[in-house]
């Protein structure tokens, strides 16, 4: 009796040891790769290489039009391109606005969030939880023109928005073509992708703990400052990461709701790519440089606050 | 006929060599257990056979064929999984047909076999429905012949008994059995827990760090271990360290670490100068006066455990050492007493020298 | 006491203000789809059908319509097609450069729409393909892929081998099992990859926008297009129609398989 009960809980440990070691018997090593073939070329020649010809692009000089027939630039290193951006004139044009809104939406969206997040994640009634989740993810399916025209009207000079500032007395004010705008506008796009990631990660936290520390004598909101919101620390970075990402690369929010007044990064590439001046060298020294500010910035980011816990994976 | 042959099989898995220069044959019709704790390479050893791993070395013989480069699925055999694996999305008859489905069986013998099968386990009623709709027991039995109605030269079993509560286990044992000697397929058997390997098995083969440390019938494994894993794995047993001090004919006389002299009768193998001598506690007697045997201890009575058809006493000897003796109970036993001093008594052929 | 009340007062106050941020926008769209005058009147006086009349009956809008939905199905189709067989080697095999594999299929996620799309009218343009609508597939086939992926690698790596090993044993070989065993018990991360293929195709901008042409369009490049002169009904119309496809997909999904295999799209 008494060693069959010691074997029970040994072989527990072995079956988690057995998942380990997922190996399939393959005739020949080279399934795999014969299976992978076509995404791995998929993506290497239709991302990679124009990736990789984007980024030397942004080193070679730049030939106006009609200087020599059929060419757009001449590929000797130069580097014009990014001494060109790093001007006031394009840093206070587009990188400075960009990091302004990313941090300002990534913030409002946060706030905004974390609560939604949290009834989603602590919520017993399984149909509540379905019908949350299926206005987040709606939200996010219906795309960005839904979202960028329902911002147009809303905050246009006699829109609702406005109408709601005169009848409380306040003045109207020009949300279109201003930051506040687009922040406006960002802070709500990035609501669904925010609400997902933070609900998952509270989702991780073991209620048993609120439990026990209510149980301590701890009211709600000591319980909320001391227990959940740390553990969940994790979380929120993961959603401040995505959350500058997604709003620095932004192109539909800014080209509508910015009415060409107020640009971002991505404008910028738009513009000098598609618009009146075209000088792709420079589209794509600014595709470069959008590429490294959304990375290292969100992963700056969130390298920062992961130092600051002790405790984080 | 041998059904099985396994010579030699090796497999290493980064730095644990699970399953160490393995030779085993299986006759026809035969039921042998690998019985060994987690970790001793069985389940590996049952998946090579399978083909679901690849041995590093070795050869695999099943009906005298060759098959370590021949594929699971030309393999012919049965497997039946501990979560038993049925596919969730087929039904039952689904399930069953699928292997003949395969084999380009025509449907009308798939309906027949499927109704035989379903009706050897007792279960006519269930084809139509789905896995989650049975319970543990049944799903088990759908799973055990689900693998032998495709017919196979070999059946092959992985701890199927394990996810089933005791009372459902000890029925399905009984069940099984009856199924294999009905269907008379050579079988081997995959467990850690002795019960079933003793109670089904023709032989049984006990395992360990990927070795097969001895192999027989289940009672010459019980009665007499050859080694000190297999007597202390297989059952209860008392072990003594000791000396060979004398050796005549038919016994051989040990001094023991603890100062006991004991007499066993003479092993079938040679042994070394320092060897154990284990004797199961069911063959301790014990007396109030000094019994006349060879083999004697005294203790004290240290503690008493009543387990309703016997009564466990655990015995302290004067060197510290212990001795468990197992009395069958009824009311004519003699019961002994917490603190009591006793006498252990066994004769020399109720022990065993290793 | 007094300091819970306000707090939950504050933060039931959040939850509503962000729950009608989320259902309202396409509200707002649809309301104005339905709004009797060009100038967005707010909130409209009546209901009228004709800018979604003004929408059907724009045949440069249609053949966008329908370029988009065609494109985007066939973007589904490839990014599941792709997604399924390199989620099932991912899940089952073994091999040296995996973890390179691994980040080269979930890197599109973190590169801009813009970036790429810039990148890929370029590389086009040099290389000499340069056939609008095996662009505009292209693309959009590369800015769904990553999201196809998040959903369908843990239906591939949630299934329990055991499945696959019992097929083998009772005779099925490796394509039989993939075909009768491994595919309908994923069938939920499939139908789910679909919708945010097709989704992400349909949606798309940013990458659509430098490969289209005047006769190649895609609905949201056109959209965006008139947007830039102004507010038109005609575009809440057209807005309503596509979020109409999407709820209708939603719910299809929800109906076949449940909806949290979508949920898998963020990570955390």
């Amino acid at each position: 009796m008494h060693s069959h009960m010691r074997f029970v809980n040994i072989r527990r440990s072995t079956i988690q040891k057995r998942k380990v070691k997922k190996v399939f018997l393959t005739k020949s090593n080279l399934t795999p790769y014969l299976l992978l073939a076509p995404v791995v070329l998929l993506l290497v020649i239709f991302f990679l290489i124009p990736g990789l010809t984007q980024l030397s692009l942004s080193f070679y000089k730049y030939l106006p039009p009609g200087a020599v027939i059929g060419k757009l630039y001449e590929p000797t290193f130069t580097l014009e391109n990014y001494i060109r951006y790093f001007t006031p004139t394009y840093l206070n044009g587009y990188f400075w606005p960009t990091i302004r809104i990313m941090f300002a939406s990534t913030a409002i969206a946060l706030i905004l969030s974390y609560p939604v997040a949290y009834s989603i994640a602590r919520t017993t009634s399984c149909k509540l939880k379905k019908i949350f989740m299926a206005i987040i993810i709606a939200a996010i399916l219906v795309g960005p023109v839904v979202r960028v025209y329902s911002w147009l009207i809303i905050l246009g000079k006699e829109g609702p928005l406005n109408s709601l500032l005169v009848f409380f007395g306040f003045g109207r004010i020009n949300f279109l073509g201003s930051e506040l705008g687009i922040i406006i506008g960002t802070s709500q796009f990035l609501l669904a992708y925010l609400i997902l990631v933070l609900s998952s990660s509270i989702q991780n936290i073991n209620p048993a703990c609120e439990d026990a520390a209510r149980s301590l004598g701890a009211n709600n909101v000591h319980t909320f400052l001391r227990i959940t919101l740390p553990q969940s620390l994790p979380g929120i970075i993961s959603a401040v990461v995505l959350g500058l990402t997604l709003s620095a690369t932004m192109l539909e929010t800014p080209m509508v709701l910015g009415f060409g007044i107020v640009q971002m990064q991505g404008n910028l590439i738009y513009n000098t790519s598609l618009g009146s001046v075209v000088n792709l060298p420079f589209s794509s020294a600014a595709s470069v440089v959008l590429i490294i500010m959304a990375l290292t910035i969100s992963y700056g980011v969130s390298y920062l606050l992961k130092s600051q816990i002790k405790w984080a994976k | 006929m041998l059904d099985l042959e396994l010579k030699g099989i090796v497999k290493q898995y980064d730095r644990l060599l699970a399953v160490d220069e393995l030779t085993l044959s299986v006759n026809s019709g035969e039921f042998l257990t690998l019985l060994g704790p987690s970790g001793c390479g069985k389940t590996t050893v049952l998946r090579s056979i399978a083909g679901l791993e690849k041995p590093d070395k070795g050869e695999i013989f099943i009906k005298g064929k060759l098959v370590n480069d021949t594929p699971v699925y030309k393999r012919n055999i049965g497997l039946v999984f501990q979560n038993y694996a049925l596919f969730p999305h087929l039904t039952v008859f689904e399930n069953l047909a699928f292997g003949l489905k395969i084999r380009k069986i025509p449907t009308p013998e798939i309906k027949e076999r499927v109704k035989k099968h379903l009706d050897l386990i007792r279960l006519p009623e269930i084809q139509d429905r789905y896995p989650h709709q049975l319970s543990g027991g049944q799903q088990q039995r759908v799973a055990l012949i689900r693998s032998v109605i495709i017919e196979p030269a070999l059946l092959l079993l992985d701890e199927p008994l394990s996810n089933l509560d005791l009372k459902l286990r000890v029925l399905m044992r009984v069940e099984l059995t009856k199924i294999q000697k009905e269907l008379g397929i050579t079988t081997i058997f995959v467990t850690h827990d002795q019960g079933e390997a003793m109670s089904m098995s023709d032989r049984v083969a006990v395992m360990n760090a990927g070795k097969i440390r001895q192999i027989g019938t289940p009672r010459e494994i019980y009665d007499h271990p050859q080694n000190r894993f297999v007597a202390e794995f297989i059952g209860e047993s008392n072990v003594f360290n000791g000396k060979i001090i004398e050796k005549n004919q038919f016994e051989t006389t040990v001094k023991t670490d603890s100062d006991l002299t004991l007499v066993v009768v003479n092993p079938e193998k040679e042994t070394q100068e320092n060897v154990s001598i284990t004797v199961r506690p069911e063959a301790v007697k014990l007396y109030k006066q000094v019994p006349s045997s060879k083999n004697v201890a005294q203790g004290y009575v240290e503690t008493i455990e009543n387990l309703g058809p016997y009564t466990k006493y655990h015995l302290r000897l004067k060197d510290g050492s212990k001795i468990i003796a197992n009395l069958s109970y009824s009311k004519d036993t003699f019961t002994y007493k917490i603190g009591e001093l006793v006498f252990a008594y066994w004769e020399p052929g109720e022990c065993t020298l290793i | 006491m007094l300091i819970e009340k306000i707090a939950k007062a504050f933060v039931t106050f959040l939850i509503v203000l962000t729950l009608s941020l989320l259902i309202l926008i396409p509200v707002i769209v649809a309301i104005d789809a339905f709004s009797p005058t060009a100038y967005s009147n707010f909130p409209p006086s009546s209901l009228s059908l004709r800018w979604f009349q003004n929408f059907f009956g724009n045949p440069s809008l249609l053949s966008s319509l329908q370029i988009s939905i065609l494109f985007a199905a066939i973007v589904a189709a490839a990014t599941v097609t792709i997604g399924t067989l390199t989620s099932y080697v991912i899940a089952r095999y073994q091999f040296k450069g995996k973890n390179l594999i691994d980040a080269l299929i979930q890197a599109p996620i973190v590169f801009p729409g813009v970036a790429l799309g810039n990148a890929l009218l370029v590389f086009f343009y040099n290389s000499g393909f340069y056939y609008h609508p095996a662009m505009l597939i292209i693309g959009q086939t590369i800015i769904g892929l990553p999201y196809v992926f998040r959903v369908m690698l843990p239906s591939f790596t949630g299934l329990n081998q055991s499945f696959e090993e019992a097929s083998m044993t009772l005779g099925a070989n490796r394509l039989q099992t993939f075909f009768r065993i491994i595919l309908p018990l994923v069938k939920s991360g499939l139908l789910a990859g679909a919708i945010l293929g097709f989704a992400a195709a349909f949606n798309d901008y940013a990458v659509s926008v430098f490969l289209v042409d005047p006769t190649i369009q895609t609905l949201p490049v056109q959209l965006m297009g008139l947007m830039q002169t102004g507010v038109d009904p005609t575009i809440a119309a057209a807005a309503t129609f596509t979020v109409i496809i999407m709820i209708v997909l939603l719910f299809a999904c929800e109906k076949i398989v449940g909806i949290d295999k979508l949920m898998t799209v963020v990570k955390y």
